[in-house]
């Protein structure tokens, strides 16, 4: 599923702003919203890796 | 919709054409004939049909009724007769005996006997009775041979016998249908229809049908071995007369079949199994093409082959359905073609004791009816018998009471039965919910029911961890045991007070450094009491620390650092040393600095929240950047506060976990620092040299060791480690022996698996107890853990089904520092969670056991392919884990110049005998997965992490392989073995090739083992080729099989390999040295060349005969030089070359003279050879009497070469020999071999020379020259010069 190159994924998002992919043709899990990129596998992550910049939960970031 | 082929129409018309010869066998009928050849002793292809007499059994009348039957069916008096050039022929007897036993009431040994008790085929009739007394009344059973029969025939017989029985009773003719054709007139029909084009288009198609598919792999519960005995068991589920309406429904509006549903869902089914989209089934037929055979007894049974397609991630199961008629329809219209040529077709025949082309069959039996309605007819009877599986799987669904009976029938030397009652119930849960809901996307149908899910989920815990730090913790144990000791090592001891005092001073002096929560510090520390002052003022701080391993390249420190962009580092006084200079701020700790004297030594304010980072590791990534795992309070908090629940810890337990801190496993350490415990802070070395003397002196209650070092420990003795409370052992294989090893051998102490990725804060699941398989379970979850085995689709794995291991829970590690795209990518949301949580995606493979502990499979990964095959390198681990000497292994893949090839890694204790753990493996392993290369080292390397360092393994440089660069054939008979399976195959075979994967399929073996008849002259069965697939092999098992007097180890291991290279012939070649039964002393008088190595005998005969000849004292101790050519295809312009005999008389002789010493005391040297070799014998003798002065020609074209050299004249000792048979072999100049071999030794008599010629039984074969060689080689060895009797 994960490793499927040719699958279309999109950037999903939780409360904590922790960012993940998901396949685009599912039903997103509960908690989880997609942020409206999709793409490839890798054109997801690449832009994850762009947006994410602070990998500390929200409420850590919050906090301090 | 794309135009459908339809099956073509037999052409020629069906009519009854008996013949004189016999008719041929009908494609089917061949394969059964061939499987009872193979099968000798084990899984009779029987069928058993019973019937109950209610109003009783006239003895009479059943005789009349059972002759009449036999009458009208000839296939009832049918033998099949092996015929001379390999093909058989179905042979019609007149009448038969009817075999009948009265068994009374004790019927049920008589049937036991009767079902069990195997056919001669040849022998008809291939059917016997057994009557019994039941206390319904009397009942009447028949076991019959599969060739003659079928299910369906099996209604005809009841209807016939039912109706000849009440005619006989009556004394009436019966009323039957006319039988217009008997079964041979089919078979002849249906070959006459088979042209040799018309079956090659078939098989173009099948070719093609069948192209590039990869074959998916079920998850066996045990390797498959090398031989079956066939038993099965069957698991019997029930589909609803619901769901079986809603089936035959939507059948019906895809323009299908139910047989095309339960087909499709069977492909659902393996293809969630076997995660693989391309599934091919065999589809069980029965296949009456033609309006006359319907009354007809006999074997009308097909196996099509359906390929279905099911890639596309949204398919839902009406398009299945869909894919699967198309798929069926197509097969269908090509099934003429028998499967034994599809086999042949596209090579899939190549693996022994698997089926070939596909593992499971599915046989809908959907339409049978029952043909008899008389209300007086006698009711079916079926007694249990034992029952045989002859595929992996086979499926059978049968309508009862509206329903659909699905029986799954498995080998049981295969899987076990829970995974199989899953995979029946998930099968039985498909169809229902698929047909339910066909519009929807098969991946969204559950498949675990809600029960099983909750069996598997019952260790998981969902519970989240205490929101506690390991600081307060650790503070909380110092207040209430102040004195008690926290850490000892060879610098010392410090109470829980000592060190909490102590890192409270360094943790303010620390701050003072910008050390703070969310910095990192690395950490370079030596195995002491102050690494633990050090680790605690960090997280007092709520800091995170980064381990660095002193022995790092400065390069990667230096990444690592920056990576982390630490703030400080903290080293030991010893290992500054190791530190590039340009690594940022460093602090050394230790011999008194920092001086903190007065600092305050009062606990902190609690610097370190939950989600802030207490940690980070630093692991190799696969792109060969390390990253760093970044473990938070949170993480570590889980994993400390459920320790106690399976972790001896707590006051009183020494703690050691044997690896350095750089090991996420040394993270433990604060468990026992938590709980009250003692944590031991020693370097044990990387070997463990010292661990005993550690282990006692300090009073180590817990180990923590990777497999690896169990392996080290129990060779070495793990006895003195007596007095352990418990072991843990992690890593992804643990050994089973070493694992059993611990447990036996440490009485008191619990033996603990465990496993866990770093990203999962060092563990995830534990076992205890003993494994019930032979391997060891990673277990179940521990606390505030949840483990899931999710199938590609993310969906729920059955019991028994691979799948990867995924984790969830507050162990999970936040991420890669620094990296969020990999992040993302590893850590993904967890649909079974709790909203917004996330699980890591391990990896690994794994599949829960029946009661919910997970078996690790390897890597998910790590399944390497090669040559086609799929292939799981921790099943040949474990098989080279089972041999005695082995203590770990490793197997990885290999690229090659040659090509990929599995290389073994193995330590080994005292000595391996590589042919003997080849041999080993190839009874436990199928022949691709036996390593090409097995490589001994001494110890497996680790990285610092303590994995398996698989890169340091691929660095070490491979020897030639040992399977794949043997010579074409090392010995005449493998030459001869290779040469007759080429002529069979029509292209050439090499010696190590295999029959198999050559375009060899079973109608093939008879032939070619035909052919091994004629050139052996004995009897060679038919299976020998099944077990031994390439010439070599072969040739060895013939030659094993032949001489029972010595065993083959002792013959191979008296056998002396010598390399012998001469310049004027070229090329380096084998040369193979053997003394006859002497002591070491005893000086050697004879010498024989033996020539082409030899091959007529070979190698592995020729010693044995020498050995006897000189023990009854025939013949004096006698060295013999087998010489083999160095390239077979050269050998004939070699041994007829005039330089030959100079080279082995100049050159060879010496040679052997070197080898042989001291003991060298030769007066007599013979040269040896057949066939052409006797020329090239002879001719030594001749030419080169100053070397040679005898020499045995056997079976030589000798007239038709020049035999005469310089040496007109002499007094060599000759002894001719030709095989009497071989009279009609006429040589050039128009003699038969015999005469010619007569008129040389007339010759060479006249010439001066002592000549004996004899003349052998068995023509130009093995069986003939062994018989003469005896008596020549005691006469031209003997001292004297007179012919023995």
């Amino acid at each position: 599923m994960f490793d499927d190159t040719q699958r279309e994924f999109r950037v999903v998002v939780n409360d904590e702003e922790q960012y993940s992919i998901w396949p685009a043709d599912r039903d997103l899990p509960a908690g989880w919203l997609g942020t409206g990129h999709t793409g490839s596998k890798v054109d997801c992550l690449n832009h994850i890796d762009e947006v994410w910049t602070d990998l500390r939960p929200l409420s850590l970031r919050s906090a301090h | 919709m794309p135009r459908r082929e339809q099956r073509p129409t037999n052409p020629f018309p069906l009519v009854r054409e008996p013949t004189a010869g016999g008719y041929p066998l009908a494609a089917g009928q061949e394969r059964l004939w061939w499987v009872r050849q193979l099968d000798a002793a084990t899984s009779p292809y029987h069928i058993l049909e019973g019937w109950r007499f209610p109003k009783g059994l006239e003895p009479a009348v059943l005789g009349t009724a059972l002759a009449g039957l036999v009458r009208r069916h000839e296939i009832l008096r049918t033998g099949f007769a092996p015929q001379p050039d390999g093909t058989v022929v179905q042979e019609v007897l007149d009448e038969v005996d009817i075999p009948i036993t009265w068994a009374g009431w004790d019927w049920r040994a008589a049937l036991d006997v009767a079902a069990a008790q195997p056919f001669d085929l040849a022998r008809p009739p291939l059917f016997r009775l057994v009557a019994a007394e039941l206390d319904e009344g009397p009942g009447l059973c028949v076991v019959m041979h599969h060739i003659l029969t079928d299910r369906w025939s099996m209604d005809v017989l009841s209807r016939d016998l039912t109706e000849l029985y009440a005619a006989a009773l009556e004394e009436r003719p019966a009323r039957l249908p006319e039988l217009p054709v008997q079964y041979g007139d089919y078979a002849a029909w249906q070959r006459r229809f088979l042209t040799e084009e018309r079956l090659e288009s078939l098989l173009d198609w099948w070719r093609g049908a069948l192209a590039g598919h990869d074959r998916p792999d079920l998850p066996l519960d045990r390797p498959r071995p090398t031989t079956t005995d066939g038993v099965g068991d069957s698991v019997v589920a029930h589909l609803s007369e619901e769901a079986t309406s809603a089936l035959t429904g939507l059948a019906w509006r895809a323009r299908a079949t139910p047989f095309i549903v339960v087909l499709a869902a069977l492909a659902a089914t393996l293809s969630a199994y076997t995660g693989s989209d391309d599934i091919v089934i065999g589809a069980i037929v029965s296949d009456r093409p033609h309006p006359d055979l319907q009354d007809l007894v006999g074997f009308f049974i097909n196996t099509v082959p359906v390929r279905i397609d099911l890639s596309w991630p949204g398919l839902t199961f009406r398009e299945l359905i869909v894919r699967t008629r198309d798929a069926w329809m197509a097969a269908d219209a090509h099934q003429d073609a028998p499967f034994e040529q599809i086999v042949g077709a596209v090579r899939g025949g190549s693996q022994a004791q698997r089926n070939p082309v596909f593992d499971v069959v599915l046989n809908h039996g959907g339409d049978r009816v029952s043909l008899t309605e008389s209300p007086d007819a006698p009711v079916l009877w079926r007694p249990e018998v034992p029952t045989t599986a002859r595929f992996d799987l086979s499926i059978t669904t049968l309508p009862e009471d509206g329903g659909i009976e699905v029986t799954f029938l498995y080998r049981v030397d295969l899987f076990d039965r829970a995974p199989i009652e899953a995979m029946t119930a998930r099968y039985v849960r498909l169809l229902e919910r698929a047909v339910a809901e066909p519009e929807r996307p098969l991946r969204d149908l559950t498949l675990v029911s809600a029960a099983e899910l909750e069996l598997l989920h019952a260790r998981n815990d969902p519970s989240a961890a205490p929101d506690t730090t390991i600081v307060g913790l650790f503070q909380a144990q110092a207040a209430s045991r102040p004195q008690a000791p926290a850490v000892v090592g060879a610098d010392g001891t410090l109470s829980y007070r000592q060190l909490n005092e102590r890192s409270n001073q360094l943790a303010r002096y620390l701050i003072t450094r910008g050390v703070g929560p969310e910095r990192i510090v690395g950490v370079c520390l030596e195995h002491g009491v102050e690494r633990y002052v050090v680790l605690l003022a960090v997280a007092k701080c709520g800091a995170a620390y980064l381990p660095l391993d002193p022995g790092f390249p400065a390069d990667r420190l230096r990444f690592l650092l920056g990576d982390a962009d630490a703030v400080l580092t903290v080293v030991s006084p010893s290992l500054r040393a190791a530190l590039p200079a340009d690594v940022g701020p460093v602090l050394v700790v230790g011999l008194g600095v920092p001086d903190l004297t007065g600092t305050e030594t009062g606990d902190l304010p609690q610097a370190a929240r939950p989600d802030d980072l207490a940690y980070l590791i630093s692991t190799s990534g696969s792109t060969g950047t390390p990253k760093s795992v970044a473990i938070s309070h949170r993480g570590l908090g889980r994993l400390v506060a459920g320790a106690p629940r399976y972790l001896d810890v707590g006051p009183g337990a020494t703690f050691l976990q044997a690896g350095p801190l750089t090991f996420d496993v040394a993270a433990l350490e604060w468990t026992a620092l938590a709980h009250g415990g003692r944590v031991a802070v020693v370097d044990t070395g990387t070997l463990q040299e010292n661990l005993d003397t550690v282990v006692r002196d300090y009073g180590v209650t817990t180990l923590k060791l990777v497999s690896p070092q169990l392996d080290l420990l129990v060779e070495r003795g793990i006895r003195s480690l007596a007095g352990l409370r418990q072991l843990i052992v992690g890593g992804d294989v643990v050994n089973p022996k070493s694992f059993a090893a611990a447990i036996d051998l440490l009485p008191g102490c619990r033996v603990t698996a465990s496993y866990g990725p770093t990203e999962s804060t060092v563990l995830a699941t534990v076992f205890e107890g003993r494994p019930s398989t032979g391997r060891v379970p990673i277990g179940h979850a521990v606390p505030h853990t949840r483990v899931y085995i999710l199938d590609p689709n993310l969906g729920h794995c059955p019991v028994g089904m691979r799948g990867e291991i995924h984790l969830a829970g507050n162990g999970l590690a936040r991420g890669y520092h620094g990296r969020p795209g990999l992040t993302a990518d590893k850590f993904v949301p967890d649909p079974y969670g709790p909203p917004g949580s996330r699980m890591y995606r391990t990896g690994d493979a794994g599949r829960y056991l029946a009661d919910g502990e997970i078996d690790i499979l390897g890597r998910t990964d790590r399944q390497v392919k090669i040559r086609g095959f799929r292939i799981e390198t921790s099943e040949i681990e474990h098989a080279l884990l089972r041999s005695p000497g082995i203590t770990s292994a490793i197997v990885l893949r290999a690229e090659l110049e040659t090509g990929p090839c599995l290389v073994a890694y193995v330590v080994v204790s005292g000595v391996v005998d590589r042919a003997e753990l080849r041999r080993e493996l190839s009874g436990t392993l199928p022949a691709y997965m036996v390593p090409d290369h097995i490589v001994e080292i001494a110890r497996i390397p680790l990285t610092t992490n303590n994995k398996v360092d698989r890169a340091a393994l691929t660095a070490i440089p491979l020897g030639p392989s040992e399977q794949a660069d043997a010579p074409p054939a090392e010995t005449g008979l493998e030459a001869r073995v290779a040469q007759a399976w080429s002529t069979v195959l029509g292209h050439p075979v090499p010696a190590t090739g295999d029959f198999f994967e050559h375009g060899g399929h079973s109608l093939l073996v008879p032939r070619a083992t035909a052919a091994i008849r004629q050139l052996l002259g004995r009897e060679v069965p038919l299976r020998f080729m099944m077990d031994h697939r390439t010439p070599t092999s072969y040739a060895r098992a013939l030659l094993g099989e032949s001489v029972p007097d010595l065993g083959a180890a002792s013959r191979e291991h008296r056998l002396e390999r010598r390399s012998w290279h001469n310049q004027s012939l070229g090329g380096r070649r084998r040369v193979d040295l053997f003394v006859s039964v002497a002591d070491q002393d005893v000086p050697v008088t004879r010498a024989l060349v033996v020539l082409d190595g030899s091959e007529f005998v070979d190698v592995m005969r020729f010693p044995a005969i020498l050995d006897r000849l000189t023990l009854a004292g025939h013949i004096p101790p006698t060295a013999a030089v087998f010489l083999s050519p160095a390239d077979w295809s050269a050998r004939r312009a070699e041994l007829l070359d005039d330089t030959y005999t100079d080279v082995l008389a100049d050159d060879l002789v010496p040679h052997l003279r070197g080898w042989l010493g001291e003991r060298w005391q030769v007066n007599r040297v013979t040269a040896v050879g057949a066939s052409l070799g006797a020329i090239a014998a002879l001719r030594a003798a001749l030419r080169r009497s100053d070397t040679f002065d005898g020499a045995v020609g056997i079976s030589g074209p000798l007239t038709d070469h020049e035999l005469t050299g310089h040496q007109e004249n002499g007094s060599a000792r000759l002894f001719l020999a030709a095989g009497r048979e071989e009279a009609d072999i006429e040589l050039d100049d128009g003699l038969s071999l015999v005469e010619a071999t007569r008129k040389v030794a007339a010759d060479l008599s006249g010439q001066g020379h002592v000549v004996r010629d004899e003349y052998g039984d068995g023509g130009h074969t093995y069986a003939a020259w062994e018989a003469l060689l005896p008596d020549a080689v005691t006469w031209v060895l003997n001292e004297q010069r007179q012919p023995e009797d």
